[in-house]
Formats: C-alpha cells, structure tokens, sequence
C-alpha cells in the first residue's frame, strides 16, 4: 500500500473553495442576520456553532472506537475521520468565544440563567445545587477543560494514528490500543456534559438524564454520514484505488442505518416517558415546540430523521450502491440539522413574556440556522482542507489494514 | 430398479462450487448440493435465484402493526370505552410499544412459516437417503446429486460430468437400495 | 493482492486446528457420551433445588402472597426484583446471536448456541416470577387480550404491565424460534452422527427431514439474517418495556428518561457475566477448552467492562440530574439511596457493577479464569441489588412521610428465587447433554479454508 497525500489535487481545492463560499455565505448572512434580528442571530451562530463542534469531536470517538474494538474494515476510513477532528482543537476555541464571553460579564443574549428574569428560575438558582452547576466560574472552567481534554485526545490518538505511518513496528498502534478506553470515557464524559452546558441549559428549568445519549446519537450518525460521503468522493475522483470498496459502504451504510434506529430508540424513550408521567416541569419543553409552527420541525424530523432513512437505507442493495447510500448519508446531514434547529433553535423565538410564553416559528431564525451551519461548515472545511494538503488519506502502515485490503478484494469470508 | 439420480462427493469447497458452475452452465435443473454448513457463493453458482422470503415477512409485519393497532384502538375506543387515569381511550403514543412486539412477533412468524414454506420442511425422507456416502454431507463433505426426473438427465452424460468436474466416488442411486 | 509493510494476524477462533469431522465428532459425542459422576450430582442438586422452589410457588398459590414480606409502601419486592433481574440475564444470548451476527463478529460462533439457550430459560424464570406475583395465578388468561374475561372488559393497553405481557412473550417466542431455527442443521448432523435408535428417532424428527440442501440454505440463511435483524430491536425493546413499569409513573427515582438504554446495557452487563460463568463451568466439565477459548471468554470480559462503564455512566446521570433538576423530591430520593436505610444495597450495587469489573482493564486478568468467574459473580450479585435498589429505595420512602416503611423478604421470596437458580441449571444441564452445546454448522463455516477463495475480479463493481 502507497502513501498517498493529495496535496493540491482538486479533490483538496474544491474542499478549500467550499471551505470559503460557506464562510462567506455564513459571515454576509449572519452580518444580516444581526442587522435584522439580533434573536435569530444568535440562534443561528449557536445551530452552527453545535453542528460542527459535535461532528468534530465525534469524529476523533470515530477513530477511538476503531482502535477499541479492533475493527479491521475500519482502518480503511478512519484517517478520513482523524483528519476531520483538528476542527474541534483549532476553530472551535474560538468559535466558542462569543458564546461564552457575555457569560462571564453577566448578560449573555444566548442563556437565560446568566441573568434570569424569571422568579421561579432565579429561586432555583439560588437554592440548591443549579446554581452550582450553571455558575458563571464553574461554567467557564468547564469549558475550558473540555477544550483541554479534546486537545489531548487529538495529540494522542489522531496523532499516534499519524505517526504510525513511518514507524517501522506497532508501537503507535499497540498504544492507542491501550489509550482507546480511557480516551472513549472522555468522549461520552464531555459530549454529555457540554450538550447539557451549552444546549440543554437554553432551558434552564428543564432536565432529562438521556439528553447527552440523544446529543451523541446525533452527532455519530452525521459523524458516519460525512466520512461516507468523503470516502465515496475520494474514490470517485480516484484518488485511492484498492481501498474501499462495496463493503466498506454497506458497512458505513449498516451504522447509519443503525444509529438512525438508536437515534429514534434515545429520542422516544425521551419523548414518550415524559408524554405519559405528564408533569408540568418537563412537559413543557414539548408543549412549546409542538405547537405555533415548530411542530413541522418537531414531527417533521420523525419523519427526516426516522422514516425516511430507515425506508430507505434498510434494503441491501442502496446500502452497497455507493451512489444511492451518498444520497442517503447527505440526507441525513440535512436531517441533523432538522433536529438541532428544533431543540436549539425554538428559545430565540420566544414572545408573549413570562406566562403566556410561546415559541412561534419564523422564517428568519431558521435563516440564521443555516447562515449558522454555513459559516461553522465553511471554517470545517478549510481547516480540514489544510489536513488532506498534509497527511496520507489512509492510515497505509495500519497492522491491520491487510485485513481491509483482503475484505475489499472480497476474500474476507462472512459469517 | 428405478434410478433416483446421481451422486458425486467432493472433500474440497473450491471443487465444489466450480464443479456447480460446470452443472449449472451444462442446463441442468432438477439437482442440488449438499453441504454440512453454507458457503459462500455456491448458490450463486448454482444459479439460485434470490430468495422471496424477506416480502413474506414484511407482509408479516405489516399484518402484526395493522393487528396491533386495530386491536389496541377498537377494545380501548370502540368497544368497551372505560376512562383509566384521565388517560386518553386511544393514542398513537401508547400502543407503539405493543404495536412493535406484535409487529415483530408476526414477523418473526411469518419468516420462519414461510422458511418452512420454501424449504417444504419437515420431509422427513430425501430420495438419496439411502447412500451411505450421501450423509458424508452432514458431517464433513460436500455432495452433488442429479436428479433421474430432469429433463436433460442421461446417466452416462451425468456420470461423466461429475467425474470430470473432479467429484470422488460418483454412483447412481437406485430407489430402495442399501449403498455403500 | 497487496501487502502492507506491517501486519497484526489475529488469534485463531478455535484452537488445535480440527478438522471438519473432528468437530462433528468432538460435539456430537457428547451426547452419546455417558453422563458423568459430576455432572449427575450438579443435576441431582439443581433439579432438588427446582423442586423446592416450585414447592413453594404452590405454597404461594395456595396461600396468597400474604406469605411474602410485602407491605404497604412496599408492593413490589423481591418478586419484581427477580422479575427484572431474569430478563436481563436473557438479553446477552439475543446479543450474541443476533447483533453479533449482523456485525460480522465471528467469535460469536462457539457461545451463540449456548447463550441462547440461557436466554430461554432465563426469560421462562422472568415469568415464572411476574405470574407468581400476580395474586391469582389461575386467571392468568385474564392478561391476554381475550373476549368474555370478567364484565367483558379487556386488557388496560394505557397499562405498561399489559404492555410486558406482550413484550416477554414475544421475546420468548421469537428467541425460542430464533433458538430452533439455528439449530436445525445440528440436530440433522446429530440425527446422522448418533448410534441409539431412540435418539436417532428424536433427532430425525426434531431436524425436520434437514438434508443440507443448498437451495435449502439459501432460504435459511436469509431467515436467519431476518430473524436476526428482528431481536436486535426486540432485545433493546423487551428491556426498555421493563423500564416503562417504572418511568411512566411519577415516583421519583423511577420516572427519569435514560432508564430504557440503561436497563438494555444493564441487562447486557448482567447476561454476559452469567455467559462467562456458566461457560468457564461448561467448558471444564465437557472439555471445550479448543472451542470457548480464553479469546472468546476476553472478549466477553470486554464487553462486560464496556457496558458496566455505561450503567456507570447512568448512576452518575441519574445522580447528577436529581441533583441539578431543581426538584426537591428527586434530590432527596438519589441522596437517600446512598445515604439511607437502604445505603448498604446501594453501595453493594457500586461496588459490584462498577468497581469490580475494572479490573479486566488488564489483559492478563481478562484471560485469568478465576478472576473472570470471581468478578462475573460479583457483577450478577451487583445487578440483582441494583434492580432491589431501584425497588425498595422509591417505594420505601415516598411523598408521605407518615408512611414510610422497610420490607424484608421471608423465606418463601428466598426459596422462590433459589428456586429460579434450580430450574436455570436444570434446564440447562440437560441442554448441555441433549443438544449439541456449540453451533456446529456456524463453527464449520467459520473455519480457516472452509469457504471458497473468490479471486478479486468477482467482487469488483459493475
């Protein structure tokens, strides 16, 4: 197996150039945006913002569990994830400052517990361990640590991934063996905790324990949806011949199909506990986004985010014909959207004060969302583009990636 | 002593499945192989045609979903209407967990009635049963058997076949006979 | 084809290289074997132990369940703590065999048999115990959906226990067909293999006439694939119904959203430790050594780290939600647990499913026999108590503090669910004797060179 680095081969041009059409599609709209709407704006900047940083992050998890669990069809796209993940070191730091910053000097336009109006939420601050938590040092530390964390994790498993290639034995490897455990926990330690911080908190009043499940679900799908999607891109341009092959999108295919399932599974056991207890204190998040228009987005992304994949993508045939399972992997890109935009973005809607409190949907927010999933996407990109200028497309020195190559050629048996 | 057909054994699975081929392409319709677990690609060079039991089953479980929610509705909202917890007689929301059991249990039934369907199973008697190298099959050998009712079936022709195609030990069976 | 500079080979499924036929040999013997000294005390002890248990569920039927410790806060106890411990120990065999098998892993193929087998019989108990509570047993019909029950009245649908009726009985029928249907070309290999007439009666009729066809298998494999493709969502479904009993209410420490994943990772958790311990016994005892290897048994311990880390993971959601949640119930309810009168059940339960199982971080005691069958104890013990815990912690000390109570079982709880261990082992050990222990076919096509070399040209796309 070649190195291969792609440099400037177009493949790596059209991904800088979409890199900087998003970015200026999300700086000119979202600059409209908060001409118009400061609400929206904020909305939208945040959509973005949870959009990318969750798949970044989910993209180093990507490669952790690849190395946990041994899986040997897997060598063949992890680099692709790896090369995904210095997003969530290089521009999600800074992306994160103007959503933290008014945090810190008291009067944030995003979370309402920073400076609450409400009375209800301003005793339960005061009293007891919420207030603990959603402290404005504490809040912020928090953050801090998570971006620590996720820098560790990229050093130490995507670069050891890295510097596998020129070894010349299995030490890297054989530590990320070791490291993938340890690496997982921090995974699903802060993909929880900052899902609660800066998503479930846009309620502060509500809570659900299986929140940080249904954030992760999210996030793995659309995870495996962009590495199918770049892996059907790098082989359609020819860049990497004898590496993927039919298998490798019934796999990728099959985990979307499942997570699609186990996104459902999370997000009703959510849905459906709290419909049948019936109590006021958590119902209320459903009330108001299945009503005064939301609820197109709130059913809609049942049948976006359920329906439509699992129709599509149980049957064998689309999920080993690379142009069909595509389709259905940026499907469910749009899909992710859906469903962030209906739990993130309903709060920058509110109208009619503390009681009559609503959420009416409008056209401008979602706006906003997408300018918001531009701009986070268009940086995504660019700062990926500059990984795939660098580093080899596939990890070509893996000690199991002869396992891949043989599962391709298809003398892999089957169980 | 009427011939039931012909039967070659095979100890390697590469002869096999090229042997397959080699009947397959030579028009042959009425003939099987006998293997003691499935390999891979063999029915394709068999010439199998794909299997229709996974419609059986989606009709299965579209009868279970449709039952499930019939069911669940015409007793709670129809037929005997009693007001439990202020709860409403009927909702979408709580039938699904029984709408999914009962989807997957006459799915699950209809897969494995059709299984039998398509196997006509049980039969409890194989025309070739009485070869003794024919239960090799079972255990750690692969079989063709050419069946005497096929149209294109001539014995010599047959033997010749298998014998080229590399099978040990090709015999005729005969209807009733104890073989060795 | 090309190579790579670096290559890692993976360790052999089944050890010392049999052949084809040894292994028919090696597993059809065992049923012609004579049973030995051991195994007829083993059976001896658990069939006396069933019928003790059995005994005293008549005593129950009999008597009504006033002879349990139930009280009045406390209506369910060890009953439904068995219950649910039951059907999670059910979940690992569905696992093995069914996501397994759709995720390609071919280890699956020298356990699946086995621990299916336990999931039968693991969900019979499960019911055994929820009929027995029911009070009047003999009007079990009553939880079908039959016309003419008392009043004409039907099954209460909005009611979550209507809802387990429908999701245990479907998850027994679909395993035991699952079970069967697996088992077909075994039984034909037996029917061929055994020298007793009577068996090789038996045999014949329960292979169903299997000749190995391949027209035949072409059929089967793809049932086998639907079937399952449908327990995967079964078995995540059948735990989750569990949890319904207790989330759709509004007790708290019942009513909180991730009880479904967490009861299904639960019950992954507790089945697979009684996998390993029921198999580090079987293998000994029926000398499978070459077959369930230290590689199987560690990857079971993996998984068995994996998931303990997610019910973990669910304690400290559980904990940190109750706490961050503003609601004065919930946060009494988590600190009560840990600090309470039931603080002893809950600590147990810490240190058994959390603590214990860190230690197959280490390769080298992942592969160590009596530190797996110590720490897959520890992790059943650890679950049956956190199932106790979940039970008596929300019911002992609700809204009311006027009445608050404590439940202690008497001896009939006790004997039923000693009673529930007998008819296990039981059945089991005549699974073990009767029916060949490892999927024979699944292990013959899974061996090195069993299946075709395809040359690359096949399988490129057009």
């Amino acid at each position: 197996m070649k190195r291969i680095v792609l440099n400037d081969k177009p493949f790596v041009k059209e991904m800088e150039t979409y890199g900087l059409i998003g970015l200026v599609i999300g700086v000119v709209g979202l600059g409209a945006s908060f001409a118009m709407d400061a609400h929206s704006f904020w909305g939208g900047y945040l959509l973005g913002f949870i959009y990318f940083m969750g798949i970044s992050v989910t993209m180093m998890f990507f490669s952790t569990l690849s190395y946990l669990v041994n899986a040997g069809w897997a060598v063949a796209v992890r680099r692709i994830a790896e090369l995904y993940s210095f997003h969530a070191i290089w521009a999600v730091p800074v992306l994160m400052l103007p959503l933290i910053i008014p945090v810190l000097t008291g009067n944030s336009p995003v979370y309402s517990w920073v400076n609450p109006t409400d009375a209800h939420l301003k005793e339960m601050l005061e009293h007891g361990f919420k207030g603990v938590y959603l402290a404005k040092g504490f809040f912020i530390v928090r953050m801090v640590l998570y971006i620590a964390l996720w820098f560790i994790m990229n050093r130490f498993i995507v670069g050891n991934s890295i510097k596998q290639d020129t070894a010349t034995d299995i030490t890297p490897t054989a530590k990320n063996w070791k490291r993938a455990a340890l690496f997982t926990i921090i995974y699903a330690l802060t993909i929880t905790f900052i899902s609660f911080d800066l998503v479930m908190s846009l309620e502060p009043k509500w809570f659900s324990t299986i929140f940080g499940v249904t954030a992760f679900a999210g996030n793995f799908i659309s995870t495996c949806a962009l590495v199918l999607i770049t892996m059907n891109a790098l082989k359609q341009g020819g860049y990497v011949k004898g590496v993927f092959s039919r298998e490798h999108y019934h796999d990728l295919g099959k985990l979307m199909f499942a997570f699609t399932i186990f996104w459902t599974y999370v997000n009703f056991s959510q849905y459906f506990i709290i419909w049948y207890a019936n109590i006021p204190e958590e119902t209320f998040f459903y009330d108001m986004r299945l009503n005064n228009g939301w609820q197109l987005f709130g059913w809609g992304s049942l049948i976006i985010h359920f329906v439509i994949p699992f129709l599509f993508l149980i049957r064998q045939d689309i999920k080993r014909t690379p142009k069909m399972v595509r389709m259905g992997a940026l499907w469910i890109l749009f899909a992710h959207f859906v469903d962030l935009s209906w739990i993130i973005l309903p709060v920058f809607t509110a109208s009619g004060g503390e009681h009559g409190a609503a959420y009416h949907l409008n056209g401008s927010v979602i706006l906003a969302g997408l300018c918001g999933v531009a701009l986070n996407g268009g940086i995504f990109l660019y700062i990926a583009s500059m990984q795939y200028k660098k580093y080899p497309v596939i990890a070509y020195n893996d000690p199991y990636l002869h396992e891949t190559l043989e599962y391709s050629s298809g003398s892999y048996d089957r169980v | 002593m009427k011939a039931v057909g012909v039967l070659g054994n095979f100890t390697d699975v590469n002869a096999i499945v090229s042997a397959a081929s080699k009947v397959n392409e030579a028009g042959y319709t009425s003939w099987d192989c006998f293997t003691p677990y499935p390999v891979h690609g063999l029915d394709k060079a068999m010439g199998v045609k794909r299997t229709i039991l996974p419609y059986i089953s989606f009709v299965g479980g579209c009868i279970g979903l449709m039952t499930a929610i019939g069911l669940q509705s015409w007793t709670g909202a129809v037929d005997y209407k009693l007001n439990i917890g202020g709860k409403p007689l009927f909702a979408l929301q709580f039938s699904i967990p029984i709408d999914f059991e009962l989807t997957v249990l006459v799915c699950a039934i209809s897969t494995v009635v059709g299984l039998f369907h398509l196997c006509k199973l049980p039969t409890w008697w194989n025309p070739f049963q009485s070869d003794k190298g024919f239960a090799k099959a079972m255990d750690d050998e692969f079989v063709i058997g050419i069946y005497a009712n096929d149209s294109r079936y001539h014995q010599e022709n047959v033997i010749a076949l298998l014998q080229s195609a590399g099978a040990t030990d090709v015999r005729v069976v005969h209807e009733g006979e104890e073989h060795n | 084809m090309q190579t790579t500079a670096i290559r890692h080979e993976r360790e052999p499924l089944i050890l010392g290289n049999p052949t084809l036929h040894d292994i028919t040999a090696k597993i059809a013997g065992i049923a012609e074997s004579k049973p030995n000294m051991k195994f007829l005390t083993a059976l001896g002890f658990s069939a006396t132990l069933m019928a003790w248990g059995i005994g005293c569920i008549l005593y129950t039927v009999f008597n009504g369940i006033g002879v349990w410790g139930l009280n009045n806060p406390i209506g369910w106890g060890w009953d439904i703590t068995n219950f649910v411990f039951w059907v999670g120990i059910g979940h690992a065999g569905t696992l093995i065999s069914a996501i397994l098998f759709l995720f390609r892993q071919k280890w699956r193929t020298a356990i699946n048999r086995s621990a299916e087998a336990m999931t039968i019989f693991a969900v019979l108990n499960a019911t055994t115990m929820v009929l027995s509570h029911t009070g009047r047993q003999w009007l079990f019909t009553w939880l079908i959906p039959t016309p003419g029950n008392q009043m004409n009245m039907w099954t209460n649908f909005r009611s979550p226990l209507e809802w387990d009726v429908f999701a245990v009985n479907t998850y027994l029928l679909v395993s035991l067909m699952f079970w069967f249907i697996g088992m077909v070309p075994d039984l034909a290999t037996m029917r061929e293999y055994v020298k007793s007439n009577i068996a090789k009666k038996v045999y014949t009729i329960f292979s169903l006439g299997w000749d190995g066809s391949m027209r035949k298998w072409h059929h089967y494999e793809m049932a086998y694939m639907i079937l399952a493709g449908l327990s995967t969502p079964l078995v995540l479904s059948v735990h989750s119904v569990v949890s319904f009993d207790f989330t759709v209410g509004i007790l708290p420490g019942w009513h909180t959203t991730i009880f479904p994943p967490y009861f299904v990772a639960g019950a992954i958790f507790s089945g697979f430790a009684m996998v390993v311990t029921l198999l580090v016994i079987a293998r000994e005892i029926l000398d499978l050594k070459e077959y369930i290897t230290l590689k199987h048994l560690d990857n079971m311990n993996k998984i068995i780290l994996a998931t303990g880390m997610m019910v973990g993971y669910a304690y400290a959601m559980e904990m940190f939600i109750a706490q961050y949640s503003g609601n004065k119930y919930e946060g009494f309810v988590f600190l009560n647990r840990a600090t309470g009168d039931y603080a002893w059940a809950y600590w147990t339960m810490v240190l058994c499913n959390v603590i214990s199982p860190q230690v197959f971080w280490f390769a080298k005691l992942r592969r160590s026999i009596p530190v797996m069958f110590v720490i897959s104890i520890f992790v059943n013990i650890g679950m049956w108590f956190e199932r106790f815990t979940i039970i008596s912690t929300s019911l002992h000390h609700d809204f009311l503090p006027s009445s608050w109570g404590y439940y202690s079982p008497t001896w009939v709880e006790v004997s039923i669910f000693a009673g529930t261990f007998g008819i296990f082992l039981t059945l089991f050990l005549l699974f073990a004797k009767f029916i060949p222990v490892i999927a024979i076919a699944e292990v013959k096509g899974v061996m090195p060179n069993a299946q075709p070399h395809h040359h690359h040209d096949e399988h490129e796309e057009h």
